[in-house]
């Protein structure tokens, strides 16, 4: 190669750089502005949540450092905040496993063909698209002990007494979580259908000719072809009801005698209606942290990425 | 005429506009009666016409109960208060204790009683403007159709239940309002009883003295005790619904599930506005002697709550306290003070009691419906007290309140032992131990 070749494959190679170079600029310019939203919106109040645990004060007034002191009163003195821990923890395990089974029901049941499929498959989705408070006041009424159209119908049609008190110490957590139930389980609906319809037609044609049941085709086709959205959908539903707010708020406030008083629950309260930030915010993180470790065992449990490669 | 909130909401502190030197009076409470909310804002027409020296707009915010004192709270930590704050005594002493309040010395009216004053270190930081004095609503008629009356002891109230239990239809249910699990606040009524009957949390002689916890010490330890052994028992007879709120509660007591409620006029008011066939047959009954008054332990004191106004400083971004001051003056000396306790009879009660005797209130139906309870009133105000200062010989203190109601100790001790969850010896000495952690940390943060 002569001098004057080389030096042209050398320019050649520096411009080659330089605009890869501009290329990679413009793509963090322009990935600038979202990071800059993640870090402003997400990251600055996790943060400052985080700063906010190890103060105490009456409010945003008079703030001073503690150190871990909220997390020691919350961890060894408070028995309110391991209440609210279990039932946290139980209504999101109970509304998974609700939401789960009929959420795979349904969507099995919509991936079949039948006349008005589409308009049925739409009006499933109606539960997702009204605003979750509205929910939770329409269930409130619902079932108003006094004029709720369901305690009218019990007591004029069914065998019932008296007016059931759906939000009594026995039923309120039940109530809550069918609540929760009909408004959310249609998350899985529609992550379980996508998966579902796009299973190839002809693993079911093949099982029938080996004289497979209908039970033995959803264990030997449906499941292991749904186990991986299923992996999602019970991580992001556990995670989305433990940190479940509105529905409970607005239907019971986390009581009676604090039978609904989840972790999130808790925090609120602690924070807003004691005006104590520091011990919410202690609450949050170490909400924060428990999701986190239940995550990450989860994952090392189940080892999604060998599902997803199956 | 009024914007009222909107202006608040957004954060509006621009009060003084340089355009004709027009400025902006910032009003904020969780009165959430509309009459009571006209009242004010008919009486600032009045006042900025006639009184005041300067031309002034009006920006009443009105946010609900449970939100006032955290609105208040971002409001002064971000200099941003409002020119004057109408809510209860509890949220005052809060902030007066932090010295975001003025001395509203010169505009308290003299006859009100010190009873019902806050005097912080020599300062007198609210203007009282009512009191709620509880007591007991029972159905008349119920009662005799059943035939029996009113308890005066715990062991009679509790017998009439039984009675009542056994002589209603099916469908329908005694109800002693005694709880609502879900509310600390409404669970926190329950004091009322409680206080009665001496067992207090805390005990403390002066302003002067630190407090110092008393409810697991004797005598106090077995009264409580006796309390919560009662709230179980009652607890059989009390709605158990998460949803029974206030206003529901007093619904209630308008149809005839309801026999008994702790909740002061606003159920006669009900009776009145929605059911005024029962309203006739709804009567006053004093709270049950308990035990240790039966064994002249212990005296009959009411423990009340009540609302005013107070005027935050400039230091916390007020900018026309001046103006605040002049109409609180103006307002607690004009007719519409007494069609503002009017608008609830009987559930604001004056803080001058002198008023219950003007015709102006005596003009109202249900007070003249009431006269019996107009009575109780004028026997049980001397010796009521607020939560601030239930035991205090001298002006009331402070302390008491936000550290009952800042905490989960009432409502733990009250709600677990109700439901059977723990014994009420258990629940005493929890709440004696928490106090006693906490009561300190009070101690430094209020000497701060």
């Amino acid at each position: 190669m002569s001098a004057i070749q080389q030096r042209l494959s050398e320019m050649q190679d520096t411009a080659a750089e330089w605009k890869r170079k501009r290329t990679n600029l413009l793509g963090y310019l322009l990935l600038l502005p979202a990071v800059l939203v993640f870090l402003v919106l997400s990251v600055g109040p996790v943060l400052y949540g985080i700063w906010l645990s190890f103060q105490s004060g009456f409010g945003f007034l008079d703030l001073q450092f503690v150190g871990l002191e909220n997390y020691r009163r919350l961890l060894f003195d408070d028995p309110n905040f391991w209440s609210s821990v279990r039932t946290g923890a139980v209504y999101a395990a109970y509304s998974v496993v609700l939401q789960t089974t009929l959420g795979v029901a349904i969507a099995l049941l919509l991936n079949e063909s039948f006349r008005f499929e589409n308009f049925v498959r739409t009006i499933v989705l109606v539960t997702y698209l009204i605003p979750t408070v509205a929910v939770a006041i329409l269930f409130r009424w619902l079932l108003n002990a006094q004029v709720g159209i369901v305690n009218f119908s019990l007591t004029r049609y069914a065998p019932v007494d008296g007016a059931v008190n759906f939000f009594s110490e026995a039923l309120a957590l039940h109530t809550v979580v069918w609540a929760s139930g009909w408004k959310f389980t249609i998350f899985v609906v529609l992550i379980i259908l996508a998966r579902l319809q796009s299973i190839d037609a002809e693993l079911y044609e093949l099982a029938r000719i080996n004289g497979a049941n209908a039970i033995q085709r959803f264990r030997d086709v449906t499941y292991p072809q749904i186990r991986s959205a299923l992996f999602l959908v019970i991580l992001l539903r556990g995670i989305f009801m433990f940190n479940k707010f509105d529905m409970i708020w607005v239907l019971t406030e986390g009581g009676p005698f604090r039978q609904t008083e989840t972790m999130v629950i808790y925090a609120y309260k602690t924070a807003f209606g004691q005006q104590s930030y520091g011990e919410g915010a202690a609450v949050t993180t170490l909400m924060f942290l428990l999701l986190a470790t239940v995550s990450i065992v989860y994952f090392a449990a189940f080892s999604p990425e060998e599902e997803v490669e199956n | 005429m009024v914007t009222a909130g909107l202006a608040g909401c957004l954060g509006d502190d621009d009060t003084t506009s340089e355009d004709g030197g027009t400025k902006t009076l910032h009003l904020l409470s969780d009165v959430q009666v509309e009459q009571a909310q006209q009242m004010f804002e008919d009486a600032f027409d009045d006042w900025a016409e006639n009184e005041a020296d300067t031309n002034v707009e009006p920006n009443f915010e009105y946010v609900p109960s449970g939100e006032v004192r955290n609105t208040i709270n971002l409001r002064l930590s971000a200099e941003d208060a409002p020119d004057l704050i109408f809510t209860s005594v509890s949220y005052h002493a809060q902030f007066g204790l932090r010295g975001h309040l003025r001395d509203l010395e010169d505009i308290v009216p003299s006859s009100v009683p010190d009873s019902v004053r806050m005097n912080l270190d020599g300062r007198e930081v609210y203007v009282p403007g009512n009191l709620q004095m509880c007591s007991s609503w029972y159905r008349q008629d119920v009662y005799e159709e059943a035939g029996i009356e009113w308890g005066t002891t715990w062991e009679e109230q509790l017998h009439n239940y039984e009675v009542l239990d056994e002589h209603l239809p099916d469908d329908q249910d005694p109800t002693l309002y005694v709880a609502n699990g879900s509310h600390p606040y409404m669970i926190y009524g329950h004091y009322h009883p409680m206080l009665s009957n001496g067992s207090q949390f805390i005990d403390r002689d002066s302003n002067d003295e630190p407090p110092y916890p008393v409810v697991d010490q004797e005598p106090h330890r077995s009264r409580a005790i006796e309390y919560l052994e009662f709230l179980q028992d009652a607890y059989e007879y009390s709605p158990d619904s998460v949803n029974f709120g206030y206003g529901e509660a007093t619904q209630l007591f308008t149809t005839e599930r309801v026999m008994d409620t702790k909740y002061p006029a606003r159920a006669l008011v009900n009776s009145f506005n929605e059911n005024p066939e029962i309203a006739e047959h709804v009567k006053m009954g004093r709270f049950a002697d308990t035990p240790a008054m039966q064994a002249g332990e212990s005296e009959y004191q009411i423990a009340t709550i009540g609302e005013g106004f107070s005027v935050p400083t400039t230091d916390v971004g007020a900018s026309n306290p001046e103006l605040a001051e002049s109409y609180i003056d103006y307002f607690m000396s004009s007719d519409y003070y007494v069609d503002f306790l009017l608008t609830v009879p009987l559930h604001r009660v004056p803080a001058d009691l002198d008023i219950l005797h003007t015709d102006r209130y005596q003009a109202n139906e249900i007070v003249q419906a009431s006269p019996e309870y107009v009575s109780y009133i004028e026997e049980m105000a001397e010796g009521a007290r607020f939560y601030t200062s239930l035991t205090g010989e001298e002006t009331p203190t402070t302390y008491w309140d936000p550290l009952i109601r800042g905490t989960e100790i009432g409502p733990s001790m009250l709600a677990e032992p109700m439901v059977g969850r723990t014994e009420p010896e258990e629940a005493v000495d929890r709440a004696g131990d928490r106090l006693r952690e906490e009561i300190p940390q009070f101690e430094e943060q209020f000497a701060e």
